[in-house]
C-alpha cells in the first residue's frame, strides 16, 4: 500500500508532477473519515470611526450567513472568542484562536472614505500555521456593502476550498402573490440571499420559467401575454424585453447555450412539441428533434457539445442526451416513475433532475450517462432545479399543497444541508445567475 | 439369393460393428466424463480461529509452544525483599486524615446560598496563596543543605532498602505456553503502529479536506509531509510538506494545506509505541488524493517492508 506519485504518465502532465525523492514515505494516507465543516472565527470588523455605525457588524453578519449556509464551514460564537481583535494590522495571537479551535481567521476593517465611499480591507489567517493566507481591500459606494460582503465570502470560500464561490450572485424567480384561484406572477429578482428583492414585470401577464444568460444580464423567460404564449429575452438592466423568433404556435421552456448566444426552446406542432435553437444575433433557427412525441425542457452541457431533454416519446417522460446538432438521442433515465427538467450542472459531471413516482415528487442528480442516480430531497411537490455556478449547490421550489403557495430551497450535493430562501411571498422557477464578479 | 444372403450376412456384421462402436463411445465418454467431474466435496474439520484485535495484536511478545506450562500464571508484579527487615516509612503515609476532611466538606452542598459565596472567595486563588506564604520557612531547612558539589549528602539521601518491586519483561514474562510468534522479540509490532498511524492521518486528512474536490483521478495532489514526533507522540516541530514543485493550482495548495492542518490538529499520536520511537520519530508521510492505489509500481513500492 505504500506509493505516492502518479503512475500514469498522462494523468501526471496535466496538473502535477511527482515529488521529491528526498524523502521516502513511510507511510500513504489517503481521504478517509468524513468531512467536517471547518471552524472559522469572524469578529466583528473594526470600524474606521463611530461614523461607520452598523455597516462593520452588517458586513460581518452577511460573509457568517453566508459560510454557515454553504454547510462548509462552521463560524465560531463570538462570545467564546479569548482575543479581542483591536488592532487590523497587527498579527492575532494564534494560541487564543487555537483554544478555541479555530482554523481560520478572518479579521476585517471598514472605514468610510471623504467622498462617501467606504473601503472594506480583510485578512484571512490560517490559525494552526500563523500565516495570512489572503488580504484585499475594496473601495466601493457605501449602498454596495452588502455586495462587498458576498464578494469577501467567495474569496475566503475559494480560498479554503479551492473551488469557485456563488455569494455574489442574484436569483431572478416567479413571485406569487393572491389567492390560489387569483395569482399574479410576477418576475422578480434578488441576492442569492433573499435581499434587494426588486420587481421586473407588473403582473399583468402570467410569466414562467425565467432563465438567465450565463455572460450578459439578461434572462429569457416564457411569458402569456395576449395570445400564444411566448419566449421574451429581457435585459434586467435596462427593463428592455423582445421577442425570441417568430414562430407559428406556443414557445416555451427556453434556456441559453453556455456562451450566451444562443436560444434553446421547445415549440409545438399540433399535438407534439420539439426542440429548436435560435441564433440571437442571425436570428437563425434550427430545428433539433422531429419526434411524433413531446421533446422539452432542453439543457445545454457546458462546454456547448450536448444538449439533455425530456421526452414521452417512449410512453413516460424520460431523460434524453443528444449532441449540440440534434439526432442520436440516448435515452438516461431508467429508473422507476416520470424523470422531467433536467439541467445539466456548470461543472458538467452531472445533471439534476425532477423525479415523479408514486405521488411523490424529488430532486435528484445523475451522471451524464444515466448512472449514479441520487436523490437529494423528497416530498409532497418539488420541482424546477436551477444550479449555483460552482455547481456545488441547487435552487428548487417547494410547494406544500393546500392554500399555501410555493417556497424557495437550496440543497447541497450530499441533500444533507437543506434551507429555505427568504422571499417576500410565495415563489416559484427560480435560476441563479452566474458570478456577478467573475 | 446369393447376393441376398451377402446382403444379410453384410447387415448382421454391420449391425454387430455399430453396435460395438456405439458401446464403446457410450463407456468412453463415461469413463471421460468422470474422469473431468470434480471429485466428491470431503467435509472438513472446522478450525478454531481466534479473533484478534489490533491492538492485541500489536502487544504480541515472544513465545514458545513448546514451554512447560505453569499451573499457575506467574504475577507480573512480585515480592522479593523482606519487608519486616527494613526500616518502612509506609505506615506514616497511610494515615490520611486529609480524606476524612474532604468527606466530610462534601455533605455541605444543601445549603444553595453558601455555594457563590465560596466561589467568590476562590478557592484556587486562596490555595495559591497559601502556598505563596508558604514557601518562606520551608528554604530556610533544606535547600541550603542540597548543594549539588556535595555529592556525599546525596548519596546519603538515596533509597538503600532492597527493591521490593521488581517488573518483569522479555523471555521470563513469557516462560509460560502462549500464542505468540517465536520471533516476535518486539513490544510491538512494526506494521501495526504504521497501520494505526496511517488510519488516524486518514481520518485527519478526510475531516479537512473539504468534499468533491479531488473527485477524479486525473486532478489528484501526492505530497509526502515529513513529520518528527516527541517520545510522548506529540508533534517535535511544525509538519513540512517536502515536495519539489507544489504548484500554485489552488486545489493541490489546498490539499496540502489540509494535510498540514490534519497534523496539527489530530497531534499528540499517544498510541505509537514508545519502545519503537527510534522508528517513528521521524516519519515522512505520503499524502495522495486517489482512493485508489494506483502506484504499486513507483519507487516507493519498492521499499515496502
Amino acid at each position: 500500500m505504500l506509493g505516492v506519485a502518479a503512475a500514469s504518465a498522462g494523468a501526471l502532465a496535466v496538473a502535477w508532477r511527482p515529488v521529491s525523492a528526498a524523502q521516502q514515505p513511510i507511510i500513504t494516507v489517503r481521504p478517509g473519515g468524513e468531512f467536517k465543516p471547518m471552524p472559522i472565527a469572524i469578529p466583528e470588523f473594526l470600524p474606521g470611526s463611530a461614523a461607520e455605525g452598523d455597516m462593520p457588524r452588517n458586513i460581518t453578519q452577511i460573509i457568517t450567513n453566508n459560510l454557515s449556509r454553504s454547510a462548509l464551514f462552521a463560524p465560531i460564537d463570538q462570545a467564546a472568542y479569548i482575543e479581542k481583535i483591536t488592532d487590523f494590522n497587527a498579527t492575532p495571537r494564534f494560541p487564543d484562536w487555537r483554544t478555541i479551535n479555530a482554523q481560520a481567521l478572518l479579521v476585517g476593517h471598514v472605514t468610510r472614505q471623504s467622498d462617501g465611499r467606504i473601503r472594506v480591507m480583510f485578512r484571512l489567517w490560517d490559525v494552526s500555521g500563523g500565516s495570512q493566507l489572503i488580504g484585499q481591500q475594496f473601495m466601493t459606494p457605501s449602498d454596495n456593502w452588502r455586495r462587498i460582503g458576498h464578494i469577501i465570502s467567495d474569496m475566503v470560500y475559494e480560498r479554503l476550498t479551492g473551488e469557485k464561490g456563488y455569494f455574489d450572485t442574484r436569483v431572478v424567480f416567479v413571485d406569487e402573490t393572491g389567492t390560489k384561484e387569483q395569482r399574479i406572477k410576477r418576475l422578480a429578482i434578488m441576492d442569492q440571499d433573499g435581499a434587494n428583492v426588486r420587481y421586473l414585470t407588473s403582473g399583468r401577464e402570467l410569466v414562467l420559467t425565467p432563465r438567465f444568460s450565463p455572460t450578459t444580464q439578461e434572462i429569457t423567460y416564457m411569458s402569456f401575454g395576449q395570445g400564444d404564449p411566448r419566449v421574451y429575452l429581457l435585459n434586467i438592466e435596462t427593463n428592455q424585453r423582445e421577442i425570441v423568433g417568430n414562430f407559428p404556435g406556443m414557445t416555451f421552456s427556453p434556456r441559453f447555450s453556455p456562451d450566451g448566444q444562443r436560444v434553446i426552446m421547445s415549440l409545438q406542432q399540433g399535438g407534439n412539441s420539439n426542440i429548436f435553437v435560435m441564433d440571437l444575433r442571425s436570428k437563425a433557427t434550427t430545428r433539433l428533434t422531429d419526434a411524433a412525441a413531446i421533446d422539452t425542457a432542453p439543457s445545454y452541457a457546458p462546454d456547448g457539445s450536448r444538449i439533455c431533454f425530456e421526452s414521452d416519446r417512449g410512453g413516460k417522460q424520460q431523460i434524453y442526451v443528444m449532441g449540440a446538432t440534434g439526432g442520436g438521442a440516448q435515452r438516461i433515465s431508467f429508473g422507476d416513475g416520470a424523470y422531467s427538467t433536467p439541467v445539466w450542472s456548470p461543472r458538467g459531471d452531472t445533471i439534476a433532475f425532477t423525479k415523479q413516482f408514486q405521488g411523490r415528487f424529488a430532486i435528484g442528480v445523475m451522471n451524464p450517462d444515466g448512472s449514479g442516480e441520487r436523490i437529494l430531497t423528497e416530498g409532497f411537490h418539488n420541482e424546477g432545479p436551477t444550479w449555483a455556478p460552482n455547481g456545488r449547490v441547487l435552487m428548487f421550489f417547494r410547494d406544500p399543497g393546500g392554500n399555501a403557495g410555493p417556497s424557495l430551497y437550496t440543497v447541497d450535493l450530499s441533500g444533507r444541508n437543506e434551507l429555505r430562501v427568504q422571499t417576500p411571498g410565495y415563489a416559484s422557477d427560480p435560476a441563479w445567475s452566474p458570478l456577478l464578479s467573475s | 439369393m446369393r447376393f441376398g444372403a451377402t446382403i444379410g450376412f453384410l447387415r448382421k456384421r454391420l449391425g454387430a460393428t455399430i453396435s460395438t462402436v456405439g458401446h464403446a463411445l457410450i463407456l468412453g465418454s463415461t469413463l471421460l466424463w468422470f474422469s473431468f467431474s470434480p471429485p466428491p466435496a470431503i467435509p472438513e474439520d472446522a478450525v478454531m480461529v481466534d479473533v484478534v484485535s489490533l491492538n492485541d495484536f500489536s502487544h504480541i511478545t515472544a513465545g514458545s509452544r513448546t514451554a512447560p506450562k505453569a499451573e499457575t500464571p506467574k504475577p507480573i508484579v512480585d515480592k522479593i525483599g523482606d519487608p519486616q527487615n527494613t526500616k518502612d516509612p509506609a505506615p506514616k503515609v497511610v494515615d490520611k486524615p486529609e480524606i476524612k476532611t474532604d468527606t466530610r466538606a462534601t455533605p455541605t452542598p444543601p445549603e444553595p446560598k453558601a455555594k457563590p459565596t465560596e466561589q467568590k472567595s476562590d478557592p484556587i486563588a486562596e490555595a495559591l496563596k497559601k502556598e505563596q506564604k508558604k514557601p518562606d520557612p520551608k528554604p530556610k531547612k533544606p535547600q541550603p543543605k542540597l548543594e549539588f558539589s556535595q555529592i556525599e549528602n546525596k548519596l546519603a539521601l538515596l533509597d538503600k532498602r532492597d527493591p521490593q518491586r521488581q517488573s518483569i519483561a522479555g523471555a521470563t514474562l513469557n516462560s509460560t505456553a502462549s500464542l505468540g510468534a517465536e520471533t516476535g522479540r518486539d513490544s510491538v509490532l512494526d506494521a501495526s503502529w504504521k497501520a494505526m498511524l496511517t488510519n488516524r492521518l486518514m481520518d485527519c486528512w478526510g475531516e479537512h479536506l473539504p468534499p468533491g474536490v479531488f473527485n477524479d483521478d486525473t486532478h489528484f495532489a501526492s505530497f509526502v509531509v515529513d513529520i518528527h514526533f516527541k517520545r510522548d507522540g506529540s508533534l517535535a516541530t511544525d509538519p513540512v510538506v517536502t515536495s519539489v514543485d507544489s504548484g500554485s493550482d489552488p486545489k493541490y495548495r489546498l490539499a496540502t494545506e489540509a494535510a498540514l492542518r490534519a497534523v496539527r490538529a489530530c497531534a499528540p499520536y499517544a498510541f505509537l509505541p514508545v519502545a519503537r520511537y527510534e522508528a517513528w520519530k521521524d516519519a515522512p508521510a505520503g499524502f495522495d488524493t486517489r482512493l485508489i492505489d494506483t502506484s504499486r509500481s513507483t519507487k516507493y513500492a519498492k521499499r515496502r517492508d
